[in-house]
């Protein structure tokens, strides 16, 4: 019995014998994976947070994000030796309250953040004083220096130094892109210019206010090019502090809210009728105060009587427009609009983007022919309805807006480009120019958007005042909005202001949006205009006979116009002559009063 | 029996040069590897080798003087022993008598000493145990003898359990199947044990693992979707799964931050429905069989049915005929009925949370266990593998020092990885071969014992080796689970070094007295 059991311990512990060499083998086997083929990649052997983000900058260089170095402070509570003291020391240091510090260390963990992002005094200090359990770990903070500004756009990172709403979350593996010779990630290049963002988000908060409005978008951008120059959505938050201020929406309206456009869409429209080359321009249509069909009733702003179509855009009758429109088969009609890319996404780099939804006519119906030519029953983004109208504005082609323009390795070599492909020919530049002529009428006296114009500029626009439906149908609510080109025959920007609820009796598009644009176009004139270069050539009129001045002396032309000065110069003036600039004369070569001769060489700045 | 002297040396043949010196040369090479790595490894090394030195000094002379004392007589006062060690660990959690250190009530104090009776206990046990299985031996393949060792082994492991270590409470399990098998227990019965253990334990915590690896990719496609939605889940991470699951407690959630917005977010109801939506396309991308086949209640439920009539039949049948294969269905079917079934009880009735599954299941893949026990294990495999070849130097390893990436625990838990670090690959290799020399040695004593209470003694002590080597080095190495384990011989941490003297001196009495017929 004993030498049986013997014998069968013996064999069990053979066999455990032949399960240790198997162990053995295997943990020889895994250390050589481990020593030889290192599971990690050498350059991953940095915590995330060692890869400083990239900055983000505005179209001048200007950060609108950076990142900064901190040291965080955590304490091992396990390897304190003595806990009143450490607290007492460091309580005194970092001012957290002495009690709170001794419930942290006090606590059974192995490792916990007493202070993040301390700073340096305070790290400086306590690792002066050499507290055993005290770990000093670098991190990098992100900052956005102008902190409101921009925040819809830029979005926030989390507490892992990670990207999570706008730009910072679309770019994230760009800008933490770790780079062979440097522990930053790669910059990102916006095409927004912070000081245009700054005053539009400025006179739309102050229109916000104003107007009791629940949100506002503006977008201006570049027609020729497709830049986004500033874009706000408001409210916005301080992407320092984004979760401050209890649930907050994050949104950027400007690409995710759908919106029925209202009067603004009647640009499509026109675009629509002088394609099929069914406008007439002398002919006459009477609006009664509303357009009847089969029992139904489109509502217009007023009994505007007998006009002609550029009179209706200017009133932006509902019912003559409507009118208008009718001409046009319905199949007809949405293959025009549908060449504005109003059933897709404009691609924008951003996240979030929605689309909008254009109707297909087998189910517009009675009620959708009469209500989409006046922007209802349909819904764009804001972008959207920019991409469309830029089309107007980049005579008949469209480019896709975009925002981020380049990507920089942190010693600043490009890395990559973002700028859209050629423009697709969408509509002939006379018709583009003749909405133009068509919409400049809007923003002259009498016109709807009256309050959008700016001294002696050009300018054209579309007012734009939609009613608001919820799952009922339309409440008694409005969208008040007001689309502008600058300079208006010839545009270089457009300009979206769209706000959202406005409250009280005037909250019209050319009420409440209007004079948004024209505060904010007053603002970034001089930065938006560069000027165009003159081809001087004899005015058929002479408009400015006291314009005469003494040849043998310089006269003094600060404070004149652009084309007072063409004039006095190709009138009087003759020779080679530098104008530089738009608006009025700031400087002058030579100085005023000083002797000259022909030929004539002056140099002229212009500034507004 | 006749009765053995406290100390052998009545006899007059025990002397120092008749020790086994090839174990106590593994050992103590094996010690000075440790202290080497802890004078070279991060803040205060210098004074934790020299507290290592000491405890050397310390350890060596508890193992000259054990090795002096027969094994027979910690045999006949296993059963005081054994109660003296529970005694001490309930002296743990008193509060004015044990100490707490490091969060965990494991340390008693008394005239300035301290030491962990964890450690000590794990030897009592093994003594008590080993005895109890001799005394059984001819019995032990039947089941009800097994009731006791499983008691012997609760106690220590609740108490410790109690403190809590719970890496130090779950060591006694495999020690105490390894003796099961030494001492002859039925194989059939140990593996049908481990198996139900395991798929208790495993099967909850895999698919919990597999619900969390979804989450980023469940991220990835709420992107396309809502964005928003992508967000709060991200925010939520592997806590998603707790809102999603308990919509309602959300409700007291009262924090304005990220978290708070992002679980109020997912609980609306058309959320939820496009979380589903999401989770049922992300599944159908990352097909696993094993994920579908577990978390399908109706299917497990149709095979524990099945087996529970297997068995009844094939039992009844064997019972009429005695046929010998119809008895091994019958038991596998047992096997798998009480496996099963008891995984689903423990499922519904254990909700675990997910620091606790990533602790047990980030080693499978720390990349997507960024924080807690994965970054432990991704910094202790980074830092192993910085060692490559020849190693950084002695005093060189800038990773454990604390300059980059911060490893937790290093002159206890991963004290392999310090050791990777300064010595590569050769150091690394001469720890494992050191250790598991030692281990192969103490089987051999085992095997050379002359009396069947030496084998199992001398067997168990050495799985206490090694067990805490495979396991500490496996986590190091990224092969197990993170839990607290230190490395015998090589961690800084003065009781289980001189109780693993402790242990070594039983055994080298052991393998002195095999040639004495006492």
């Amino acid at each position: 019995m004993e030498t049986n059991y013997w014998q069968n311990i013996k064999k069990r512990y053979y066999f455990i014998q032949v399960v240790l060499l198997i162990f053995l083998s295997v943990f020889i086997f895994r250390s050589y994976q481990l020593f030889f083929f290192s599971p990690i990649p050498p350059i991953e052997r940095n915590s995330p947070n060692a890869v400083k983000r990239g900055i983000i900058f505005d179209s001048h260089e200007n950060e609108l994000a950076i990142s900064r170095e901190k040291i965080s402070i955590a304490v091992k509570p396990k390897e304190i030796i003595d806990v009143d003291q450490t607290a007492f020391l460091l309580s005194n240091i970092t001012s957290i309250p002495e009690n709170d510090i001794v419930n942290i260390l006090k606590r059974e963990d192995n490792f916990i953040w007493l202070k993040h992002k301390a700073s340096s005094q305070e790290a400086d200090d306590i690792q002066k004083l050499k507290i055993p359990g005290i770990i000093f770990e670098k991190e990098h903070e992100r900052f956005y220096p102008n902190h409101h500004l921009a925040s819809s756009l830029l979005g926030f990172v989390g507490f892992s130094h990670e990207g999570l709403e706008g730009l910072e979350y679309q770019f994230n593996e760009i800008l933490t892109q770790k780079n062979p010779d440097s522990y930053s990630g790669l910059n990102l290049h916006l095409t927004i210019d912070a000081y245009i963002q700054h005053k539009l988000e400025q006179s739309l908060n102050s229109a916000l206010i104003k107007t009791k409005g629940s949100k506002a978008v503006g977008i201006i951008s570049e027609v020729k090019t497709g830049k986004i120059l500033a874009m706000a959505s408001l409210p916005n938050y301080n992407s320092n502090d984004p979760f401050s201020g209890g649930q907050k929406q994050y949104k950027n309206y400007a690409i995710t809210e759908t919106y029925e456009p209202g009067s603004t869409f009647k640009i499509f429209i026109l675009a629509a009728l002088l394609n099929e080359l069914k406008v007439n321009e002398k002919k006459k249509y009477f609006c009664p105060g509303y357009f009847e069909h089969k029992g139904d009733r489109v509502r217009c702003s007023g009994k505007h009587g007998w006009q002609n179509l550029r009179q209706a855009f200017k009133n932006s009758c509902n019912s003559v427009i409507i009118q208008a429109s009718w001409v046009l088969p319905v199949y007809n009609l949405y293959e025009n609009l549908l060449k504005f890319g109003f059933d897709s996404k404009t691609g924008i780099n951003l996240p979030g983007e929605s689309k909008g939804n254009l109707p297909h006519p087998k189910n517009w119906g009675k009620f959708l022919k009469m209500t989409i030519p006046i922007g209802h029953g349909l819904s764009l983004t804001p972008i959207q309805l920019i991409k469309g109208a830029n089309v107007i504005g980049n005579s008949g082609e469209m480019i896709n807006p975009y925002i981020v323009d380049k990507t920089t390795s942190p010693n600043g070599k490009t890395v990559e480009e973002f700028r859209p492909g050629r423009g697709i020919k969408v509509i002939s530049k006379s018709d583009a120019d003749a909405i133009l002529d068509y919409l400049r009428g809007v923003v002259q006296k009498g016109g709807t958007g009256e309050a959008a114009a700016l001294g002696e500029l050009v300018i054209s626009g579309k007012t734009g005042t939609s009613m608001k439906s919820d799952n009922k149908g339309y409440t008694d609510k409005v969208q008040a909005s007001f689309l502008g080109y600058f300079p208006g025959d010839n545009p270089e920007i457009s300009i979206l202001i769209w706000v959202d609820e406005p409250e009280g009796d005037l909250r019209q598009g050319g009420k409440v949006a209007a004079p948004v644009f024209k505060e904010v176009l007053n603002e970034i004139i001089a930065l938006v205009h560069k000027g165009e270069s003159y081809k001087i050539s004899p005015l058929k009129n002479l408009p400015y006979d006291d314009l005469k001045f003494n040849t043998s002396h310089m006269p003094n032309l600060i404070g004149k116009s652009k084309k007072e000065v063409i004039f006095i110069l190709k009138n009087q003036f003759r020779g080679s002559h530098k104008l530089s600039g738009s608006g009025y004369v700031i400087e002058q070569n030579p100085p005023k009063g000083s002797k000259i001769k022909p030929p004539f060489e002056f140099t002229v700045k212009f500034s507004w | 029996m006749e009765q053995a002297g406290l100390f052998a040396r009545k006899k007059g043949v025990m002397n120092i040069s008749r020790l086994d010196w090839v174990s106590v040369f593994f050992a103590i090479s094996a010690s000075v590897m440790g202290i080497f790595a802890l004078y070279g490894g991060g803040e205060y090394g210098q004074s934790l080798a020299v507290k290592k030195m000491l405890w050397l000094t310390l350890g060596l002379i508890l193992m000259l003087f054990l090795s002096q004392v027969n094994y027979q007589i910690l045999g006949s006062y296993s059963t005081i022993i054994y109660g003296a060690a529970l005694l001490l660990l309930i002296f743990t959690l008193v509060p004015f008598i044990g100490a707490k250190i490091k969060g965990a009530r494991s340390w008693i104090r008394f005239f300035g000493i301290g030491f962990q009776p964890t450690e000590f206990a794990k030897i009592a046990f093994v003594i008590f145990l080993s005895k109890y299985l001799v005394l059984k031996e001819t019995e032990i393949d039947k089941l009800k003898e097994l009731i006791l060792p499983f008691l012997i082994t609760a106690a220590p492991v609740l108490l410790i359990a109690l403190q809590p270590d719970l890496g130090s409470a779950i060591i006694f399990l495999p020690i105490l199947f390894i003796m099961l098998f030494i001492g002859g227990a039925n194989v059939s019965v140990i593996i049908g044990l481990l198996l139900i253990g395991f798929s208790v334990l495993f099967i909850p915590m895999f698919l919990e693992y597999h619900k969390y690896i979804l989450v980023s990719d469940i991220v990835s496609y709420l992107k396309k979707v809502d964005y928003k939605l992508a967000d709060a889940v991200r925010i939520l991470n592997f806590e998603v799964w707790h809102y999603v699951e308990n919509p309602s407690l959300v409700s007291e959630i009262k924090s304005t931050s990220a978290v708070g917005w992002s679980a109020k977010t997912i609980i609306q109801p058309e959320n939820l429905a496009l979380f589903g939506q999401a989770v049922e396309e992300v599944k159908k991308n990352n097909p696993s069989f094993f994920r579908d086949f577990f978390s399908n209640n109706i299917t497990i439920l149709i095979i524990i049915g099945s087996t529970a009539i297997i068995y009844g039949a094939c039992y009844f049948l064997n019972y009429l005929s005695r046929t010998k294969w119809l008895k091994s269905i019958s038991t596998i079917s047992l096997i798998i009925f009480l496996s099963l079934s008891s995984t689903l009880i423990f499922r519904q009735a254990m909700s675990f949370k997910p620091h606790q599954v990533i602790r047990i299941v980030s080693f499978a893949n720390p990349d997507k266990f960024p924080k807690g026990a994965g970054y432990q294990l991704r910094h202790s495999l980074i830092t192993i593998g910085s060692g490559q070849i020849w190693g950084k130097g002695l005093l060189q390893g800038d990773m454990t020092r604390g300059d980059t990436p911060y490893l937790p625990e290093w002159y206890n838990d991963f004290v392999f990885s310090v050791i990777g670090e300064q010595f590569g690959f050769w150091g690394a290799a001469l720890t494992i071969l050191l250790l598991f020399g030692l281990v192969l040695r103490g089987v051999t004593i085992a095997l050379q014992s002359k009396d069947d209470y030496g084998a199992l003694l001398a067997g168990g002590l050495t799985s206490i080796f090694f067990f805490h080597i495979i396991i500490n080095i496996g986590i190091a190495m990224g092969l197990f689970p993170v839990t607290g384990i230190p490395l015998v011989f090589i961690s800084y941490g003065g009781s289980n070094m001189v109780a693993s003297f402790a242990a070594l001196g039983i055994i080298l009495n052991i393998s002195l007295r095999r040639f004495i017929n006492v």
